[in-house]
């Protein structure tokens, strides 16, 4: 009997360490990164990048996860194709030779408000710098439109400041702003 | 003030680099009349340094063709000071120009299949013709310097219209750099230029058109015309001539090719202003 006890213990063992840190794969569709840049102090620039992906986990018993996404840098968007091309171009982004800008955590702490503070680095053209995300609000549940009531959902917006001249992108400075406002929105769906 | 000089565009890319390479040419003429030639290096130099820094990480393909003019610049040197069998040269210069080229590519040459992958071989291609072409040049500093000119002029107006600005700003520190070495030869004794003044502008010139293709969307066909700059300056000129009119004949052969490929580039922009703006 007590054998049957500590192998049934042991057996739920993985189970309890999945419930308490669940793995997400970020919703394309749902998951846009954003960024504002002032405009040769005319006007504020904004423009986001139409393709990320991505994985997040979250640990709610600890409070903590971890977000790991993607950025397509070739997908940068601000309506005007000629400008995207520019944006693209060695000028700015660097696309052909660095397709990817990403964003790995390090240390995620999730509040009791469902708030939360994400310390991690942004990497853009090959340049990784501490970047912080402030996460205004974090909500996971059942999505309200799947039939089978299955789909589990976590989503949440972010935002943090960079200077992009930190990352080596020094065209048109100081004309053209040098700090951008970058702001996220994510949802991803439960492995 | 200063600031805003050393931010300026027009300073980065033609003031600096044309008053760097003439002085520093004009102070190089007591080592001898082919060090002059350094005076380019020099003045490209001084654009890269206001335009995108000495920084070499992460190695980009800018940054890539900064080094690669460096040791251009070496074996330009070595080639104007050393005896060596000539016959060879222009072979090992062409295969070292193809080792260049797809260093600068490899990052999306290694990702590109299919046709897009034939295509991207243009560019080794386009680095050989234009090495092997300066270097036929090595003996005609006139025909050399004019044709500097107006490849780093066609090569920066296209860049500009068409892909990037960087890009353009550096191709046109190559037409200032050459237009300083242009004056030196003109009207200053004692001042050659061989080697290690064509072999930098060539390099340089056909690895910022191709990072121009390759990475900013400039149509590789462009190229096509900037390739014809070192041929059009074999055209014959009178040699009774004095330099001033020859310089100004081998200019106008060498603008042709250069403005074809400018108005290509006008043609495909359909505008004059970068997108930015």
């Amino acid at each position: 009997m007590r054998k049957t006890i500590i192998a049934s213990v042991l057996m739920a063992l993985p189970v309890v360490s999945f419930a308490a840190s669940e793995q997400f794969t970020i919703d394309p569709t749902h998951t846009y990164p954003h960024f504002k840049i002032n405009h040769l102090g005319f006007s504020t620039l904004q423009g986001r990048f139409n393709r990320t992906s991505g994985k997040l986990t979250v640990d709610t018993a600890k409070k903590t996860g971890s977000v790991n996404i993607v950025i397509d840098a070739t997908s940068v968007d601000t309506g005007f194709k000629k400008r995207d091309d520019h944006l693209r171009s060695p000028d700015f982004l660097n696309a052909a030779e660095f397709p990817e800008i990403t964003y790995q955590s390090s240390k995620v702490k999730i509040n009791a408000d469902n708030s939360a503070i994400v310390n991690g680095t942004l990497t853009i053209m090959g340049t990784s710098k501490s970047v912080t995300l402030d996460v205004s609000k974090m909500h996971c549940g059942i999505h309200p439109m799947d039939p089978k009531k299955q789909k589990y959902v976590c989503g949440f917006d972010a935002t943090a400041k960079i200077k992009r001249s930190d990352f080596g992108i020094k065209y048109g400075l100081p004309a053209i702003g040098d700090e951008m406002e970058l702001s996220f929105e994510v949802e991803a769906v439960r492995n | 003030m200063m600031n805003e000089l050393a931010n300026n565009p027009l300073f980065q890319s033609a003031l600096a680099p044309f008053v760097v390479a003439l002085v520093t040419g004009y102070l190089l003429r007591p080592l001898g009349s082919k060090w002059v030639g350094l005076g380019f290096a020099l003045g490209y130099g001084a654009s890269v340094y206001f335009t995108a820094g000495f920084q070499l990480f992460p190695l980009t393909s800018t940054r890539k063709i900064e080094l690669l003019a460096v040791a251009a610049v070496l074996v330009g040197v070595l080639l104007d000071h050393y005896k060596y069998a000539r016959r060879p040269v222009p072979w090992v210069l062409a295969m070292l120009a193809i080792a260049a080229a797809v260093w600068v590519i490899f990052p999306v040459l290694k990702r590109a299949e299919g046709l897009d992958f034939w295509l991207m071989l243009f560019s080794p291609v386009y680095a050989a013709w234009m090495v092997v072409g300066f270097d036929l040049l090595r003996n005609k500093p006139v025909a050399a310097s004019t044709a500097a000119v107006s490849v780093g002029v066609g090569t920066s107006i296209s860049a500009v219209l068409g892909a990037s600005a960087l890009l353009g700003q550096l191709g046109g520190a190559i037409g200032a750099a050459a237009g300083a070495m242009l004056v030196l030869l003109l009207f200053v004794k004692r001042v050659d230029l061989s080697s290690s003044f064509t072999l930098p502008v060539a390099l340089l010139a056909a690895l910022i058109g191709i990072a121009a293709v390759i990475y900013a969307g400039l149509p590789w066909y462009n190229l096509l015309p900037l390739a014809l700059i070192s041929v059009a300056t074999h055209l014959p000129v009178n040699t009774d001539w004095n330099r001033f009119i020859q310089a100004i004949v081998l200019a106008g052969y060498s603008a042709i090719p250069a403005a074809i490929a400018i108005a290509v580039t006008w043609k495909i922009a359909q505008s004059v202003e970068p997108s930015l703006y």
